[in-house]
């Protein structure tokens, strides 16, 4: 594998970094998972294109599909680290908690020092914001949309024939 | 087809050798009634697919490279199965333990909720149990009486960093 897919990379990983932290710091998207979606894929078409004309060639050379593949992959782990990067995954928060205390908490200890809204309603506003639930007159159902993004997640829980996850 | 694209088209199928991998020894574990939690047995299907991913890796292309050429050969494949893996196993933790995926599974089989009937489903007190519960499991934690301990420090490391680049990112 040529030096240059990794340097290529890491120049493609780098920029994009650098355009996600302005946006966020500048002004944070309401759709974050579209936004870094354009943000980590749209750099790869400009460079698979800008590519294409510097090689000179019109066929897809074989080094450009090492790039190609090697960003998909780092950027969709950073994609699907981001949620709970924003949600405060309260596993990590609990982590933390426990960290910080050399004698160690108890479960009721842990319980008090959780804000109630990290564990519920920032979710429900997230779920409502990406337009993947719909309010009405008090009651609360899935758009299409967001029958469509759990759908994957049912067919993978009914394959490895497990019960639905508890949350 | 060259021996690089064959080995390219390997990587791009790794995460469904990888969900192959894990529906097999999922079942195998729900058959045989091995008790592990499901994340462990993700975990392993995850170390499973590292070791079939080297092994065809080599047959098809890595055998083929000079020295240097093999050192760069194997970091790519470690790195674009690490970063498939990751992703694969992020996503079968959603299906978990994610509280957007919870909410809305139970919306989907009920068709429709009362607002206030979705709150009580995420009390917050078993929301944390179920937590302690997994990072026990995961080994994370330790529980000495009824106090827990850091055990392990990888996922606090991680927490760490993620909170640094929450700063960062100004959320």
């Amino acid at each position: 594998m040529p030096a240059f897919v990794f340097f290529v990379e890491f120049a493609l990983l780098f920029v994009c970094f650098l355009v996600h932290i302005v946006l966020w710091r500048w002004r944070r998207p309401r759709n974050h998972g579209a936004a870094l979606g354009v943000i980590f894929l749209l750099p790869l078409v400009v460079a698979t294109l800008f590519l294409m004309i510097f090689l000179q060639t019109s066929s897809f050379p074989e080094n450009l599909f090492s790039i190609l593949l090697l960003h998909l992959s780092v950027s969709s782990a950073y994609i699907l680290t981001y949620p709970a990067l924003e949600g405060l995954s309260p596993s990590l928060l609990c982590l933390l908690l426990i960290g910080k205390e050399r004698t160690g908490l108890t479960a009721k200890e842990l319980r008090l020092r959780f804000d109630e809204t990290i564990l519920r309603e920032q979710k429900m506003q997230d779920l409502l914001d990406s337009g993947l639930i719909l309010e009405s007159e008090g009651k609360v159902c899935v758009t299409e949309r967001g029958k469509r993004f759990v759908r994957p997640f049912l067919l993978l829980r009914r394959l490895l024939g497990l019960p639905l996850g508890q949350g | 087809m060259s021996a690089l694209l064959r080995f390219q088209l390997l990587l791009v199928f790794s995460p469904a050798i990888l969900l192959g991998i894990h529906v097999l020894a999922n079942r195998a574990a729900i058959f045989f009634k091995v008790p592990l939690s499901s994340q462990i047995v993700a975990l392993l299907s995850v170390g499973m697919g590292y070791g079939v991913i080297c092994f065809f890796s080599w047959e098809i292309y890595l055998k083929c490279l000079t020295r240097v050429e093999l050192w760069s050969g194997v970091v790519y494949m470690l790195l674009v199965y690490a970063g498939f893996s990751y992703s694969y196993f992020h996503i079968f933790n959603m299906s978990e333990t994610a509280r957007r995926i919870k909410i809305l599974s139970d919306l989907l089989i009920a068709e429709s909720l009362d607002q206030p009937a979705v709150k009580p489903q995420l009390a917050a007190t078993e929301q944390i149990s179920l937590r302690l519960e997994r990072l026990l499991a995961l080994g994370q934690v330790r529980k000495s009486g009824d106090r827990y301990f850091l055990r392990n420090r990888c996922l606090w490391f991680a927490a760490v960093i993620l909170m640094w680049f929450r700063r960062v990112l100004k959320l």
